[in-house]
């Protein structure tokens, strides 16, 4: 018998955009498979989970809340996203199971529902604006901030990681369109060269 | 393009915004008493006013939130936004009234 293998939806796929190779202008990564949970609870039963994953929640509206273990992205005012990197997502929904008692909490894993693009470089922040009507300056959406929002015709969860380093997920039907979107907008920064990954 | 601000999330884009129409429309408390005519007075008549008009907006890419939100109609300024279940705020009530907008 053999194993099971767990594909993301883009097949890792990198690419780097610019006219000089030494330098891009912006890259483009899926990145791998990882846990990720949607949270609804209340801002008091949300209080109770966030002890026992070592989070401060509820946190501030549209901002990450980093643990040692995961992230949480609070996206609505009782609407969390948890990402971690280890893509088991057993140990997290059971530490929510416990923390959740006698609360009224869903917590589901929708680790395969999403593909996962890394947007980095210093032309990133451009390429998004060219189809996600956020305001990007990092006076409205700085490092840390995270949303729902649109990148053209399909819906997205934008996490800015750093001033020119952004996070998307994307629902996986819509990976490959959200990833030719973005290879086009790229197009504008210099000639794509495709990315050998270890 | 609207620039319409989510109790939540801030200023955004309508274009991630669904329009859910007029606001504060009640379902009948005893729909077996309506005659057709009234009945079809609660599903298909709305106020199509010049002025202020109250409406409810869902934040369907972004917070996935409902509110509701007065807009003046004639140049599309938003006036307030406040919560779902509240009533619009007494200032624009009585503009609203005045005007018959109702
Ligand atoms: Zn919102």
């Amino acid at each position: 018998m053999s194993e099971p293998v767990l594909r993301t939806p883009l097949g890792l796929r990198a690419v780097v955009f610019g006219r000089r190779p030494s330098a891009p202008a912006v890259r483009l990564e899926e990145a791998p498979a990882a846990v990720r949970v949607g949270l609804r609870a209340s801002a008091e039963d949300a209080a109770r989970i966030g002890v026992a994953l070592g989070l401060d929640l509820p946190g501030p509206p549209l901002r990450a809340v980093t643990g040692e273990l995961v992230v949480a992205l609070r996206l609505g005012p009782e609407e969390w996203l948890l990402l971690a990197a280890d893509p088991d997502p057993r140990p997290i929904l059971a530490a929510i199971a416990g923390a959740a008692e006698g609360g009224h909490v869903a917590a589901v894993d929708l680790g395969h529902r999403f593909a996962e693009i890394l947007v980095s470089g210093p032309a990133a922040p451009e390429v998004l604006a060219a189809g996600c009507p956020l305001d990007l300056d990092p006076r409205f959406a700085p490092p840390g901030f995270a949303s729902r929002t649109l990148l053209g015709k399909c819906e997205i969860l934008l996490h800015r990681l750093g001033e020119n380093r952004f996070r998307l997920l994307v629902n996986r039907s819509f990976a490959e369109y959200c990833w030719r979107f973005l290879e086009h907008a790229a197009l504008e920064f210099g000639t794509p060269a495709p990315v050998t990954r270890s | 393009m609207l620039r319409i601000p989510c109790p939540f999330c801030g200023p955004r884009a309508e274009i991630e915004f669904r329009c859910g129409g007029e606001a504060h429309i009640r379902r009948p408390a005893d729909p077996d008493a309506l005659s057709d005519a009234e009945w079809a007075d609660y599903l298909f008549m709305r106020g199509n006013p010049k002025g202020v008009h109250f409406e409810r907006w869902f934040h369907a890419h972004g917070c996935q939130r409902w509110f509701n939100l007065a807009r003046d109609t004639v140049g599309d300024r938003i006036l307030a936004v406040y919560a779902m279940g509240a009533e619009p705020p007494a200032g624009l009530r009585r503009e609203a009234e005045v005007r018959g907008d109702d």
